[in-house]
């Protein structure tokens, strides 16, 4: 028989440390300021979305409120706070719906009725909004609230309904109401699995200045993974189409398993910010890079998540079965967890996203790891522990062998997650197959990082609990907590992340180490990023604007849909490669900025076909940072370098062909169709740091739509790749992969030899964007090597044109990172002085067509 | 057998020092160390001790009942243990 325990002890020896003495007043006044410290860290760095950072300043404000109230006051304040942040996020109506539907659910767990009907009750709600999660009827409310919706109750119903059931947690009306609609919920809509038990249990649970700068410590932290996770994803990621090698593939896959960076991150930022209103949560994630077995990597991954497993499913399957054994009740309740975990994973996709995540990689994934961690378990059932000398000879074998389990469980885990996040089992093939490949490069690599991550196991191990008792023995033995110590280094890690983004002191660092701030200071991938963006399952539910735009919209305070408008003013469809083409002699105003294009589509003045006497005509084809997106039509660029050009006395004209979205290959195109036509002395062709990205992407949406592509080269990729529009857009694209180099090169080398052909001289440019530094990023390094092989007459790097300006001061906004006003002018300027200094380049005059530039330039030169 | 508290945190204390802690100094586990929270107890030790604890003390456990209000501390296994056995008499 059992008894309820749980239901007789006191869950959250609830500490009032109100004070106000002198003292206690200076204590709070430092984790306020250090609290504040936290919201700057976010906003200058320009972490999480700007509804975070909203919240984030919203709570500063509130914490000390909360701090002075009496203790039976401040959890209806933290729910009343939740409530109102909900709404200052959502909007009334969403965050009606979402509170509304929320107490329905809270309302039918406290039915007066037999458990077994309440869990009907909650069961035949959650079948209901799946119906209408499905699209099978209509929700009345908007889009927005579903990811919401799902991320305060998909799991936490399950969690609070059992705690309920077993009357092994507190129940209560504030209580209820804090655990489903605590903030910062409503910002991230993948959260950590909160227990109930843990929430109630922890609540002011010890020293309330002890919990506070615990939260404080973890937010920092967070804030460091988020940095970390932006360096990896900017300079270190290499994409499936990039493996090409061992030491490639190596990289792919400890690169991409670092990506969960940014899921820590957004877990220790969550739980330490519960920290500043007392829930002393534990921590969610510890080391996980270090784990030495399949058990050790399960319990460090996510520890909220393996929690609720344990309690959910491990724990009742166990007792069930436990007649069998204990071994074999311990493995067949193992194997049916990682089967409840993977169905409840593509679960939590289906509520975020909207449909069930059912795909090969995903289910080989979770079967393998099942597998593994099943066979820890048995092998850890069996073991017996041994007694762990601290010294000596046997102490060093044991630590090598630390070493070794970390490194085998390290590279067998990051194997496993390159599968998980390929698109497909074909691509991830691919990739394998490129393991033949190995050169002293690689080699070195890969026992770099090895031993690097050996010796860190050792390091680190001696100080955890992997090395044995006789290291856990240590960390039994805590340190007393000192409040000014940790203020003090809390600060200090605060006011050092500050200042690296403040204009000020980059200014003082060497251009590279500017260079690389700046790239982890963009706080979102651009539109061409997108093209070549990294995918996986936590990167596909936590950038919410890959799922869901309207909830994204309220984020970052986009206006929905965009962009929408303005293409469908200023963009005509064709039916060829181009796709699009701006429409001819149209103004429009949209978002406060005139868009004018001319009689021939070209976003500029009139333009007459012919040119006059003794001007230098340049014809210039980009795509939207060129064209002007998100300035006016005097501000772009070519405009304000031709109108300089022209008071200085070079007769110029700028001739601006560009069309947002065109890859390598569209320009090609544009310049032989259309600029050809316009007597250019010139033609400039600017490029962007993923072009290759586009042109596999452009390709693929291309297959996908039956085009007939006449292109010779392009036909000639098709046909070798063996795409064929049935096929899913992964596996195109994984087929079309292999030729982006080749077609880039083509679409350069095609471009430099129309303009030869045609006596007019080429010009390469390459664009900067967010601060990519090109010394070190292999895209980048491709670009210059193609146009160089396409023997382009002129090849110019912009790299540093916005040297000195911060990132966030040339921008159009917080959520779109076009060129503004101030960039254009600094384009401009770079623009004007090649043009100047390149007189023989740029001189005006008619040539002979067949005419090549080279001897051109020969007959001009003195 | 005796259930006073003292004595089944000696049991206890002794079970998990041969079984988990071996050749540790005895004095580092303190009543109040925190097992499952300091990671000296994970999901297979819960399970073994838990066993132990039915064997030992002739109790029954359910699954809620795995958890750190019952089993973090060896005053917490103490306390669970006697109001257990003073439901079962």
């Amino acid at each position: 028989m059992g008894v309820n325990v749980a239901s007789i002890s006191v869950p959250g020896v609830q500490q009032d440390s109100r004070s106000w003495s002198v003292g206690g007043l200076l204590k709070l006044g430092t984790v306020a300021i250090q609290f504040a410290l936290v919201a700057l860290v976010f906003t200058a760095v320009r972490l999480e979305s700007e509804a975070f950072r909203q919240v984030l300043y919203i709570s500063v404000a509130a914490f000390p409120i909360n701090h002075l109230l009496p203790m039976r006051f401040r959890l209806p304040f933290f729910v009343l706070l939740s409530v109102g942040i909900i709404i200052k996020i959502l909007g009334v109506e969403s965050a009606a719906w979402v509170l509304g539907i929320g107490l329905v659910f809270i309302g039918l767990c406290h039915v007066p009725a037999p458990a077994k009907v309440r869990i009907g009750l909650v069961a035949a709600a959650a079948l209901a909004l799946a119906a209408f999660r499905a699209g099978w009827a209509d929700a009345p409310w908007p889009g927005g609230v579903w990811p919401i919706l799902g991320a305060m109750f998909m799991f936490r119903m399950i969690v609070y309904l059992y705690d309920l059931v077993h009357k092994s947690a507190p129940a209560g009306p504030w209580r209820a109401f804090a655990y489903f609609f605590m903030i910062p919920n409503v910002c991230f809509p993948l959260f950590p699995v909160v227990d109930y038990q843990a929430f109630c249990r922890t609540y002011y649970n010890e020293d309330a200045y002890k919990i506070y700068q615990t939260g404080i410590k973890w937010m920092l932290r967070g804030a460091l993974h988020f940095i970390l996770y932006r360096f990896i994803y900017t300079f270190l990621l290499v994409g499936p189409e990039e493996v090409k090698g061992a030491g490639d593939f190596f990289q792919h896959m400890v690169t991409t398993y670092l990506l969960y960076l940014q899921v820590s991150a957004m877990f220790h930022t969550i739980i330490g910010f519960l920290h500043l209103f007392g829930f002393n949560l534990p921590e969610t994630n510890h080391h996980y890079v270090l784990a030495s077995s399949f058990t050790d990597f399960w319990r460090r991954i996510n520890i909220y998540w393996k929690d609720f497993m344990m309690k959910v499913f491990f724990y009742p399957l166990f007792f069930r079965l436990r007649k069998r054994g204990t071994t074999q009740a311990m493995i067949l309740a193992t194997l049916i967890a990682f089967f409840a975990t993977w169905f409840l994973h593509a679960y939590q996709w289906y509520w975020l996203r909207g449909a069930f995540l059912f795909t090969t990689p995903d289910v080989v994934f979770w079967l393998i790891l099942g597998v593994l961690v099943t066979l820890s378990v048995w092998a850890e059932a069996r073991s017996k522990k041994k007694v762990v000398p601290t010294s000596g000879p046997e102490s060093a074998k044991l630590a090598i062998i630390l070493a070794l389990k970390t490194v085998a469980t390290f590279l067998t885990i990051t194997f496993l997650w390159s599968l998980w996040t390929s698109d497909s089992l074909m691509q991830w093939q691919a990739m394998l197959l490129q393991l033949r490949h190995w050169d002293a490069e690689s080699v070195l690599k890969i026992g770099l990082a090895c031993v690097t991550l050996g010796v860190a196991a050792i390091a680190v191990g001696r100080d955890q609990w992997m090395i044995g008792a006789a290291a856990r023995q240590r960390t039994t033995k805590a340190k007393p907590f000192d409040f000014w110590r940790s203020a003090a280094a809390n600060g200090a890690a605060g006011m050092f992340i500050v200042s690296l983004a403040l204009a000020e002191v980059q200014s003082h660092l060497s251009p590279t180490m500017t260079a690389v701030l700046e790239s982890i200071e963009a706080p979102s991938l651009n539109a061409r990023d997108e093209a070549a963006l990294q995918g996986g399952y936590y990167e596909d539910l936590i950038q919410v604007d890959r799922f869901n735009p309207e909830l994204q919209a309220k984020y970052s305070r986009q206006p929905l849909n965009y962009f929408d408008e303005w293409r469908e003013a200023m963009n005509t469809k064709r039916g060829d490669y181009l796709g699009v083409e701006l429409t001819p002699s149209t103004t429009i105003t949209y978002a406060g900025i005139t868009y004018t294009t001319n009689e021939w589509g070209m976003r500029d003045k009139p333009y007459t076909r012919e040119k006059q006497a003794g001007v230098c005509r340049a014809g210039i084809i980009g795509s939207s940072h060129v064209m002007g997106w998100g300035v006016n039509d005097s501000e772009v660029c070519d405009a304000v370098a031709e109108t300089r050009l022209n008071a200085e006395g070079l007769p110029c004209e700028l001739l601006n062909f560009s069309v947002n979205g065109y890859d390598p290959i569209q320009k090609t195109i544009t310049l032989r169709d259309k600029m050809l036509d316009f007597d250019l002395d010139v033609a400039i062709l600017f490029c962007h740091r993923i072009e290759k990205q586009w042109i596999v992407s452009h390709l693929v949406q291309r297959v996908k739509s039956g085009l007939e592509i006449d292109e010779p080269r392009i036909q000639k990729a098709l046909a070798a790749s063996g795409v064929t529009q049935d096929m899913g857009e992964p596996e195109i694209k994984v087929r079309l992969s292999g030729s982006g180099s080749e077609l880039l090169q083509w679409a350069f080398t095609s471009f430099a030899d129309t303009c030869r052909e045609n006596g007019i001289r080429s010009v390469w440019i390459f664009m900067p964007e967010k601060g990519r530094v090109s010394f070190i990023d292999r895209d980048i390094k491709e670009l210059f090597a193609c146009a160089e092989a396409a023997k382009f007459d002129l090849i110019l790097d912009y790299s540093d044109a916005f040297k000195g300006y911060p990132e966030k001061e040339l921008a159009i906004s917080d959520y779109d990172d076009h060129p503004n006003a101030l960039a254009h002018t600094l384009l401009a300027g770079r623009l004007f002085e090649t043009i100047k200094t390149n007189e023989a380049v740029f001189a005006g005059g008619s040539r002979p067509q067949g005419q090549t530039s080279a001897a051109t330039l020969a007959q001009r030169e003195p | 057998m005796n259930n006073d508290a003292q004595s089944i945190q000696t049991s206890v204390k002794d079970y998990l020092m041969k079984t988990f802690l071996p050749g540790e100094d005895p004095e580092s586990l303190t009543p109040d160390t925190p097992l499952i929270s300091g990671g000296i107890l994970d999901s297979i030790s819960t399970v073994k001790l838990v066993t132990f604890l039915e064997e030992q003390y002739k109790v029954e456990f359910q699954a809620h009942e795995i958890n750190s209000d019952n089993l973090e501390t060896l005053t917490d296994i103490a306390k669970t243990i006697q109001l257990k056995s003073a439901a079962r008499a």
